[in-house]
């Protein structure tokens, strides 16, 4: 196999911890070297020639190689079976309407993955306790993966091209599985890739906000608290992902409700009135000298309509919770992308049983 | 101990071709000079201001065109139309990361159909600029720089940054 990228010789795994570290290559943490070795298992995993551009970033003339995500797939720990579900990621990262150069170098925002379909099952992503949080090897390192291949490939280096003022936690990794026993089909049915196939949707999405309801047993008041969570956000007409909790998702799936009825209901609670979001100093406009004109009780939605509320079901099944994640500020400058994983890609995220983390 | 591990650079190490930025006109007199407006807060009075300043060297108004996308580099056929009508182009204001990158790009891409591009951004994304100039192969490509920030600016503040880069952009003579 004859690999392009630049080879650099040092004298252990500490010096090439600090080549990492001095040419700003990482996002702060260990990487496992990737040796000439180790990448040429993982394009070979994929079954992707090592030249192959995988997906092209115009506002930066840069283009993706499969060879380059392998290299940044070893860095962050990868298995080499989660290489097609990051060969996935990167063609849906890499969609016009996803705008991944500006998603990358402004804004409290990363790219959150929701994987879905039997692939999730087979690569053990986390579907449930802790869903954001730390403890699963698919989703600690496909999310930092993404992670390093943003910084490393799409110019998001902290403060020289990425000019975030906060950035997120979910920059180290964002990555969730959706939860394999939802009541409703999976969120890729609802964005055009058949039911039974595995997908990975990508998000440009601020940190999530919990929606906490653990007294209600109707879908009413359930809602409201969701809708009311997802209030705080920019108000620029961008998606939200919605991730319903196994309970919530259980009282609402009882009580007769789809998931379109979901996102209506949630489309008709989450708006404010010009008004209030003027008083809260949301709008740049000076308030009109009477404050009580025409127009200030005019509602302003959240989202611009329900299709872009995107409902998955994950988390812990033991309490009352959902959670949102709003839109980053540039709203409807990108839209979520999903990507379906073909028969054969799927094929390959298989896990030998004895080495299953 | 010896040098043994081998690891392979992350980063898109690809080797560029680089070219130079096209000459700059000795003057605006009697040039068609075209505005890009990028769509940031205050890019289009910043430009308004500015045009008002290279009319009054007989630099003569030929086209305005505002991006629809911020964040986003301007189409070809807008940028078509734009060389069309134009001997140069200002473009601008590049006063964010992901914007300013864009607009460079948008000027390299003027520039590769034969029209100097003036690029304006702000004094805190210069490094973004060079970079996405480098990127783009036209590593020197002239920036006309002002006072960071300039979203919030009004009146006397704004005319300030207009005068500041007309003064600029006459300055950027080559023939």
């Amino acid at each position: 196999m004859t690999l392009a990228s630049t080879p650099y010789t040092v004298a252990d795994d500490d010096a090439a911890q600090d080549l990492f570290t001095r040419n700003g290559w990482g996002d702060g943490l260990p990487v496992i070297p990737p040796t000439p070795e180790r990448v040429e298992r993982f394009v070979a995993a994929s079954g992707i020639p090592a030249g192959q551009v995988i997906g092209e970033i115009a506002e930066q003339g840069t283009a993706l190689t499969l060879e380059k995500i392998a290299i940044n797939a070893v860095a962050a720990g990868c298995r080499e079976e989660y290489m097609s579900v990051l060969v996935a990621t990167v063609r849906a990262l890499t969609r016009e309407p996803f705008n991944l150069h500006s998603t990358t170098v402004s804004g409290a925002t990363a790219p959150l993955l929701v994987i879905s379909g039997p692939v999730v099952d087979q690569l053990n992503v986390n579907t449930s306790f802790s869903l954001f949080g730390p403890g699963h090897h698919a989703n600690a390192t496909i999310g930092r993966a993404v992670r390093l291949i943003l910084q490393n490939l799409c110019g998001g280096v902290p403060g020289v091209l990425d000019k975030a003022t906060f950035g997120h936690p979910g920059k180290y990794t964002y990555c969730i599985g959706e939860s394999r026993t939802t009541p409703w089909p999976p969120l890729h049915a609802d964005r055009g890739v058949p039911a039974e196939q595995s997908a990975v949707t990508v998000f440009a999405g601020e940190a999530p906000v919990n929606a906490r309801n653990d007294w209600a047993s109707e879908p009413g008041p359930i809602l409201a608290t969701i809708a009311d969570a997802m209030l705080p956000c920019h108000y620029t007409g961008g998606s939200f992902v919605v991730v319903i909790g196994p309970r919530h998702a259980e009282i609402i799936q009882r009580a007769g409700m789809g998931k379109a009825d979901v996102r209506a209901e949630l489309f008709r609670l989450a708006r404010r009135s010009v008004g209030a979001l003027r008083r809260a100093g949301r709008l740049p406009d000076a308030p009109p000298p009477d404050a009580s004109a025409p127009g200030e009780d005019e509602p302003r939605t959240v989202v611009r309509r329900p299709e872009d509320i995107l409902i998955t079901v994950a988390g812990g099944d033991l309490y009352g919770y959902s959670a949102v994640v709003p839109y980053w500020v540039g709203g409807h400058e990108s839209a979520p992308v999903t990507e379906a994983l073909s028969a054969q890609e799927a094929e390959r995220c298989r896990i030998p049983q004895r080495e299953t983390p | 101990m010896t040098g043994r591990l081998v690891v392979l650079d992350p980063t898109a190490d690809v080797p560029r071709e680089t070219s130079g930025a096209l000459p700059r006109p000795v003057s605006l007199t009697g040039l068609a000079v075209g505005y890009l407006d990028n769509g940031k807060p205050n890019s289009d009075r910043l430009l308004r201001l500015l045009s008002a300043r290279l009319r009054e060297d007989g630099a003569l108004e030929a086209a305005w065109a505002r991006k629809p996308s911020i964040g986003r580099v301007a189409s070809g056929e807008m940028l078509d139309d734009l060389a069309a009508r134009c001997d140069v182009v200002v473009t601008g204001v590049g006063d964010c990361a992901g914007c300013c990158s864009c607009t460079v790009r948008d000027a390299i891409a003027l520039e590769r159909r034969g029209v100097p591009a003036y690029v304006v951004c702000t004094s805190e994304l210069v490094t973004t600029a060079r970079i996405a100039a480098r990127a783009a192969g036209v590593p020197d490509l002239p920036l006309t720089v002002i006072d960071h920030p300039l979203g919030s600016l009004t009146g006397d503040l704004l005319a300030a940054r207009a005068e500041d880069a007309s003064g600029q952009i006459r300055g950027q003579v080559d023939r």
